[in-house]
């Protein structure tokens, strides 16, 4: 199966690759293609069960695996590892066939390279599981797979390279950002080797000796130069680098989760942070749309929505929760961002403009964000996570081979009591590393008044999670109706 | 100019559009079969009324045809939030007045829930039938 043999780990930090069976698995050039198969697979089953399954959303392999199981996987996969679902992702494959036959000749748009279109779609998505109720909809959701399927395919035949996943696919964005704390990387294990090297096949790809114009083995589609690649941001974890670079000199290794959120170094394919609007605006969508997302999830939501329901004088959801959205994700992240980084300006004497402030610390609520959405997917993933076995007995049961036996479904998952102490460490731990991002960041800007810097966003932080503690606390009240109708 | 320019360009990706749209129309519209048991009324409350979080109890009735009270079914229910993955409510109901059965209800937590109600009705048929609860409050 493997084809390299492994080199010395010069850092002397972890890597998987050195590993006896899942080391030697991932080095062979097939494996991402079976973990993707295997993934396609149960998409395809779980799109057919949405369609002509029961349209009941407990009992529907599409909306039960895509909301319960999925999310809390993935959450937990960048928690302990790394961006492994980009690494074993479906969509990839048809248009990995597609591009057999015909090979896209575009390049991706200059002026939508950047993450703006990728935010828009990432809110896009939150909007739509709020106004359409997803989670209750097993047809909309293999809908919902479907089109990503199709997007993914149509983009990635009209232009060259990894277009989707840099430029579009809102999954993507979500998980490049809760990368950024996860404590594996794909890097390079020894930078001297890499300053020898001539034909720089990691970014290149590797060509044929006998005939130099053709590629056997494709470099980073998302321009990210092993050399100077600096951290998880926009890495899908495909390992195309690995299997190019000829002195094996690659490898997925451990290091600081959430380093990369206070060095504001130039980074191969993405350049500073501080320079990057676009991702700071992604980071602060990722961080408040954890706290939107489990706002919608409690009762005091429903107050809420009735009181902005009586006061526009309507009962159509779209226009309510569209205020909502925009007080959440626009209003409430400027009213406090502004104010910590008018406090900072104040505090710290500097010259430095609001937007550049907030462009600079933005980053460092993205462990809180990912503590909050590992919190609330975990909650419904270990408190459902037997919840597929009767499922899928009841789908085997109705095609015809009861081969399962009888569906039990009293089957669920761990207590919720249990769930809580667990959700509250993972909240805990968010902040704790926002608190030290934010350190850091203060530290590396305004070295002579870091403390007067990191006492308004440590504030900020403080507040996040006591909000996000509260929405913990309140009672869960999952609607699908508006206005309680 | 470069929309235009990629439409003529890119030939598969176009048919591959086609194909997955005329897919998407024609999979609009499956038909579920007719019920056999369609002749049978099933009226259903739930005291208290409105519901919250805590014990409740759903009282079921069942008429056949001729608009009499059916005695002697077995009446099973499974509670089920409109959300996936959480913990269902499972229940035997009982034959509390002719026609009437009454069954127990916990709900674990507020929101929309919906019951499956399985009646194996005196004639040997097994009727299900669907009945939406929604809005279950979360405090009392």
């Amino acid at each position: 199966m493997s084809s390299k043999s492994s080199s010395t780990n010069v850092g002397g930090s972890f890597d998987l690759l050195d590993l006896p069976v899942i080391g030697s698995f991932l080095r062979w050039p097939y494996s991402r293609m079976v973990m993707q198969s295997l993934l396609l697979i149960i998409a395809i089953i779980m799109i057919l069960h949405g369609l002509f399954g029961p349209q009941l959303a407990p009992r529907n392999l599409a909306s039960l695996l895509t909301w319960v199981h999925y999310r809390g996987i993935l959450v937990f996969l960048l928690l302990v590892g790394g961006n492994f679902f980009c690494m074993a992702c479906p969509f990839m494959l048809p248009r990995e066939l597609a591009r057999k036959f015909s090979k896209p000749v575009r390049n991706w748009p200059r002026w939508l390279r950047n993450k703006w279109l990728s935010v828009v779609l990432f809110v896009a998505v939150l909007f739509s599981y709020e106004l359409f109720d997803l989670w209750g909809s097993p047809w909309w959701t293999a809908w919902l797979i479907i089109a990503y399927f199709v997007s993914a395919l149509l983009v990635d035949a009209f232009f060259k390279k990894a277009s989707f996943c840099k430029y579009v696919c809102p999954i993507g964005q979500f998980n490049f950002v809760s990368s950024t704390v996860s404590p594996l990387e794909v890097k390079v294990r020894d930078h001297e080797k890499c300053a020898e090297c001539e034909t720089l096949d990691c970014i290149k790809g590797t060509r044929d000796p006998e005939h130099q114009w053709d590629v056997v083995q494709r470099g980073c589609e998302l321009a990210l130069f092993q050399p100077r690649k600096v951290g998880n941001m926009d890495c899908t974890f495909c390992l195309d680098c690995v299997y190019a670079c000829p002195h094996d000199n690659v490898g997925i290794s451990t290091r600081s989760p959430g380093e990369e959120l206070w060095t504001d170094e130039r980074r191969s394919g993405i350049g500073r942070f501080s320079n990057r609007k676009d991702l700071s605006i992604l980071a602060l969508i990722f961080t408040f749309g954890a706290l939107l997302n489990a706002f919608g999830m409690v009762s005091p939501v429903y107050a809420v929505q009735r009181w902005l329901a009586d006061l526009m004088n309507t009962t159509s959801e779209l226009p309510v929760l569209g205020t909502l959205f925009f007080g959440l994700l626009v209003v409430e992240p400027a009213v406090l961002m502004g104010l910590a980084a008018y406090s900072l300006r104040e505090l710290t004497k500097t010259d430095d403009s609001l937007v550049t402030i907030i462009t600079g610390y933005a980053f460092a609520l993205v462990p809180f964000g990912f503590g909050l959405w590992v919190a609330h997917y975990s909650f419904h993933f270990l408190t459902g996570i037997w919840t597929f076995v009767p499922v899928v007995q009841n789908m085997m049961a109705d095609i015809g081979m009861p081969i399962f036996g009888e569906p039990m479904w009293r089957l669920t998952g761990i207590s919720t009591g249990l769930v809580y102490p667990l959700e509250f460490g993972f909240l805990s731990l968010g902040l704790f590393g926002s608190l030290l991002v934010t350190y850091r960041i203060s530290e590396q800007n305004y070295f002579d008044r870091r403390w007067q810097a990191f006492i308004p966003w440590a504030v900020l932080c403080v507040i996040l999670f006591t909000s996000a503690l509260w929405l913990l606390n309140q009672p869960m009240e999952m609607r699908g109706t508006f206005l309680g109708g | 100019m470069w929309i235009r320019n990629l439409l003529i360009g890119n030939r598969l990706a176009l048919e591959v559009s086609v194909l997955l749209v005329a897919l998407s129309c024609s999979m609009i519209g499956c038909e579920s079969s007719k019920d056999p048991t369609s002749d049978i009324q099933l009226k259903w409350e739930i005291t208290p009324a409105p519901p919250s979080v805590g014990e409740a109890t759903l009282h079921i009735t069942l008429r056949d045809s001729t608009d009499q009270l059916l005695t002697g079914a077995g009446v099973s229910i499974e509670g089920n939030m409109s959300h996936p993955g959480m913990q269902p409510v499972l229940a035997e109901a009982e034959e509390v007045e002719p026609g009437v059965y009454s069954a127990p209800v916990d709900f674990t937590m507020g929101g929309d829930w919906f019951f499956i109600i399985e009646s194996t009705l005196p004639d040997d048929r097994v009727m299900e039938r669907q009945i939406n609860v929604t809005g279950v409050s979360s405090k009392d």
